[in-house]
């Protein structure tokens, strides 16, 4: 049976077909990181010239940012209906809330004279900032859209699912119905579309003028997909429901057990993939690899982490039924893709002088990054592997949805039933151990950074979860790690 | 030049100019829990009621198979769709929560059946079997897959001692899940069973029938009450008018050989059964 | 043992040549100082001489064969220790020490070291910290030793790597007086008892005198005595 998962059905047929929904996710997902980059352009200037409502915004956001963005689709479903506008309106406000933080803090680390002396010149807010602050952060902020757009994409693919449309839906339908010829047509489709997506995203950035086009093309689609709020009391009550949390008391006793089961999915997962990923990043490296192992592992690492979670948790149900296992499978697979990644871009990227002096004794490639570039990464490492688990402990919420155990399971079926008030305290739930975890990171990878006291790569250390490196572009990202989360350590 | 060719790919697929839900002679929206799985694009036999539909009523019709059944309840509450194909609880809900209306349903679902399935090698010959073994239900929502297979276990006594049990979101996945081995038994649609069998998805050789519920009642088709009563009745009247011999090929989507007219007051036992395990 | 032969040398291509037709010899165990005012180009001969910058003119053959042909483990015949001697520093000193030794390792025996060193790896890098004179410093974070205790870590790793030829640029420009006197010691003492060929560049003309076999100046006319 699984080996239909190795021949996709590509019929002329079925691509047609599957035109609408990919043209469905793309569109969904362009949308979406369109609205949120200039809704979170806004906030983040309101919030940085201290305009009234932009820092109000930006804690409000932070609360939404706690709420995974599949949790958020399955609201927005109840509150706008079936249909893209349910995942548009999910998808732009979770990274509205991201952007609003990444720019926040991108426009806090630019220099404040130029702005001081056009105030001095009496000019206005808007004028401030359209002068003095944006030019400044613009380089920064345009590598953090187009980094959102590949994430966006993904959640796109997710959400769709759950909003009714895009590929997604056609993947998940297409897994449930036992159709793996085509199940996998889908996958191979996500895949190659993430892949073209992040070569796009490099081509984006290089070219100022295509975004200001794909901008407008974004908000136009935005305007004509946005849903209408639905007349009736459906919403209405849903939404009293949720007013009113509640759980009841059985629930309260088995908190502690999904607690600990959504916790080991993420904390094992995070665990093994960083642990392999060490190794795979040195056949992925630039500065340790050989050519042909280079391309190899490169090209698997990226399939691997084109795939969402989710994704892979339908696909793992096949072989591995149903459970925390599938969970935890599914974030090590995706985690893995994308820590090898990340590992080999940090190792690649640390001070060069130390590992020539090790070239310099004879050493091969490998065994130079190994002594004299491995040492210098590993505090940053450390770092990705705990903003890694920050992250899967979201998508462990989120995978919950797709029968993989844990809050994520609770929280689904509560919506499932209708159960209005528990699904709301599953809510709260998620979102204070979301936020606390999120602390605690900051706060260890704090204390970590100081205990490894690594300063020539200090500026990787704030890197926000999931945040792909490139290495080509490293001098702006670095300055997007040290900006980006400037308010994560616990004050 | 690749920005405009999506444009136009976009301006092709924007739902922006469709006419609202409901509007006379308008767009009918078709919602249906994925009961044998959802797909949109490779919807073949989907497009076949489509079609039929769109020509016995006059009027362009959408079907839309959503992932899971409580999205079809919500989006038939919030007016994303006008009439949804809905299963003996998600009916209940919906009934209760916004006064769906019953419209038909096939003849086999006033009194319709759960296959309780598992492999021949388990050992699992009937429900006293099934203690301390784990058991894979459908969609949480699912009548035949959940509910009142639940009652029935809690019935004999076995509900209680049940090993691990997950909800697998359809039929089809539950079937896979037990042919698999992630789950010892499962429970599922019996017309589903039979489609999956006769399609060659399962082999009978290795999973096989080992129980079948008593009767209940199941699937029907509802309205949301702001559907006109004259748009209800000629979509009423499109099911009731199939023939087998005649319409065979849609007869065949809908896994049934007959409609009659349903009634709200079916699911009373239904009902008491979904507030007995607390899932209403 | 190293012949450089009429070897003409420019910074980057393009640039006006800062050596021109230059010549010189060493022997086994014979330590060369090489002076110069800054920006005379003395970083760039020894670059040159390590075969890393190809001359524009000239050739350098260390026992016969041009040194920009080592490649690989080959590369393990010139030490070199580099003015800001390239330490890692978050790493033990005894790894650093025995990182000379990885050009005779396998990749497998460099992670085995890297994750475990055995008792005779660990003796090594002890005999190099003690032939510097830091004996007992192995266990201790690189980070946390002073720029003197640095640059003869760096020698002590040139000495695990048994180099037929090893380069020292500038190896006591950060060092105070006293420190730079036994630095310069232990180079040319070290050369002499294991037969490397030495050339270390200096910019202070009185301590190339006092410890070297030979001293040139490096200037724009060529290398001259």
């Amino acid at each position: 049976m699984l080996g239909a998962l190795f021949s996709p059905d590509l019929s002329p047929a079925y691509l047609a077909a599957l035109a609408g929904p990919i043209a469905e996710t793309l569109a969904l997902t362009l949308a979406a990181v369109s609205v949120a980059v200039v809704a979170g352009t806004l906030l983040a200037l309101a919030s940085a010239l201290d305009a009234w409502p932009g820092r109000m915004l930006t804690s409000v956001g932070t609360a939404l940012r706690a709420v995974p963005d599949l949790t958020l689709a399955v609201l927005c479903v109840v509150l706008f209906g079936l249909g893209a506008g349910a995942a548009l309106v999910a998808l732009a406000l979770y990274y509205t809330a991201s952007a609003a933080k990444a720019f926040a803090g991108l426009l806090a680390a630019v220099p404040r004279a130029p702005v001081r002396a056009l105030a001095g010149t009496g000019a206005g807010g808007a004028v401030q900032a359209l002068w003095g602050l944006l030019p400044l952060a613009a380089p920064q902020m345009t590598a953090y859209g187009t980094f959102v757009f590949e994430c966006a994409f993904r959640a796109a693919v997710v959400v769709g699912a759950v909003g009714g449309g895009g590929i997604g839906a056609e993947l998940v339908g297409s897994l449930a119905a036992f159709d793996l010829p085509r199940a996998s047509t889908c996958i191979i489709v996500t895949v190659a579309l993430a892949l073209l997506l992040e070569r796009g995203a490099l081509f984006v950035r290089m070219h100022p003028r295509a975004i200001a086009a794909l901008l407008a093309l974004g908000l136009a689609l935005a305007i004509a997909w946005w849903p209408r709020i639905l007349p009736g009391d459906h919403g209405l009550r849903a939404a009293s429901g949720l007013a009113a949390p509640y759980l009841p008391a059985e629930q309260w006793r088995a908190l502690p057990r999904l607690l600990a089961e959504t916790f080991a999915m993420a904390a094992g997962a995070t665990l093994l993939a960083a642990v392999l990923a060490l190794p795979l990043a040195f056949a992925c490296s630039r500065t340790a690899s050989a050519p042909a192992l280079r391309l190899i592992s490169r090209i698997g690492a990226a399939v691997l982490r084109a795939m969402p979670e989710a994704v892979w948790a339908l696909v793992l149900v096949l072989w591995l039924g149903i459970g925390p296992a599938v969970g935890a499978a599914a974030l090590f697979l995706h985690s893995l893709g994308a820590l090898v990644r990340l590992f080999a871009d940090t190792i690649d990227a640390a001070e060069p002088t130390a590992r020539r002096a090790v070239l310099r004794t004879g050493a091969g490639r490998a065994t130079a990054a190994l002594y004299g570039a491995l040492p210098l990464a590993a505090g940053a490492l450390g770092t990705h592997a705990a903003f890694r688990f920050d992250w899967n402990l979201r998508m462990a919420t989120v995978l919950g949805l797709i029968g993989a155990g844990g809050i994520g399971q609770e929280l689904y079926e509560a919506q499932q039933l209708m159960h209005y008030g528990e699904l709301s305290a599953w809510l709260l739930v998620t979102a204070a151990m979301l936020i606390g975890t999120e602390r605690a990171v900051a706060a260890l990878t704090g204390a970590w950074r100081k205990r490894v006291g690594v300063e020539p790569t200090r500026d990787w250390l704030t890197a926000p979860p999931g945040f792909e490196v490139r290495t080509r572009h490293r001098a702006r990202f670095s300055s997007i790690h040290a900006a980006a989360v400037p308010s994560a350590p616990s004050r | 030049m690749g920005v405009l060719v999506l444009c136009v790919a976009l301006a092709a697929c924007s739902p922006g100019d469709e006419p609202s839900p409901g509007a006379e002679q308008g767009l009918l929206r078709i919602g249906m829990i994925p009961d044998a799985g959802a797909t949109q694009a490779a919807a073949d036999d989907k497009r076949l009621l489509q079609e039929m539909l769109a020509s016995r009523l006059g009027r362009p019709v959408e079907v839309i198979v959503t992932t899971n059944y409580a999205a079809t309840v919500e989006a038939l509450g919030n007016g994303s769709v006008d009439i949804a194909y809905l299963g003996g609880l998600t009916f209940v809900r919906a009934h209760n929560a916004f006064g769906a209306v019953p419209l038909v349903q096939r003849d086999i679902d006033r009194a319709f059946h759960s296959a309780f399935i598992a492999r021949r090698e388990s050992g699992i010959d009937g429900l006293d079997d099934l203690a301390g073994r784990s058991m894979c239900f459908g969609d949480v929502n699912s009548t035949s897959g959940h509910l009142m297979p639940r009652f029935e276990l809690d019935e004999a006594g076995v509900g209680e001692t049940l090993g691990p049990a997950r909800n697998t979101g359809s039929h089809p996945a539950t079937a896979a899940a037990v042919a698999s081995g992630a789950c010892d038994a499962g429970v599922l649609d019996e017309t589903v069973w039979a489609k999956l069998v006769a399609d060659g998805a399962i082999d009978p050789q290795e999973v096989a029938v080992f129980h079948t519920s008593a009767p209940f009642a199941d699937y029907v088709w509802a309205a949301r009450p702001g559907v006109p009563a004259a748009d209800r009745e000629s979509f009423s009247r499109a099911l009731l008018e199939l023939r087998r011999g005649r319409d065979d090929a849609v007869l065949d989507v809908l896994r049934g050989d007959r409609y009659v007219r349903a009634n709200a007051g079916d699911y009373a036992a239904v009902e008491a059964t979904a507030r007995k395990l607390k899932l209403l | 043992m190293l012949h450089v032969e009429q070897l003409t040398l420019a910074a980057a291509e393009g640039a006006p040549p800062l050596l021109r037709g230059a010549s010189l010899t060493l022997s086994a165990g014979e330590a060369l100082a090489i002076t110069g005012p800054s920006g005379a180009g003395k970083t760039t001969l020894l670059r040159a001489i390590a075969g890393e910058i190809a001359p524009r003119a000239g050739r350098i053959l260390l026992h016969g064969r041009p040194t920009a042909s080592l490649v690989g483990r080959e590369r393990a015949a010139i030490g070199f220790v580099a003015q800001a001697h390239d330490l890692v520093e978050p790493l033990r000193t005894d790894r650093n020490v025995l990182a000379g030794a990885l050009g005779r390792w396998s990749a497998a025996r460099a992670l085995r070291v890297f994750l475990w060193p055995n008792r005779e790896e660990e003796a090594m890098a002890e005999d190099a910290l003690a032939a510097v004179g830091l004996s007992g410093a192995g266990r201790r974070r690189t980070a946390s030793l002073s720029g003197g205790e640095r640059q003869r870590v760096a020698i002590a790793r040139a000495l695990v790597q048994a180099p037929h030829l090893l380069l020292a640029d500038e190896p006591v420009a950060s060092l105070d007086p006293v420190a730079a006197q036994r630095t310069l010691d232990l180079l040319t003492s070290l050369a002499r008892e294991r037969g490397m060929g030495l050339i270390c560049t200096l910019h202070q003309p009185d301590l190339a005198a006092r410890h070297f076999d030979r001293v040139l100046r490096l200037t724009s006319a060529g290398l001259l005595p």
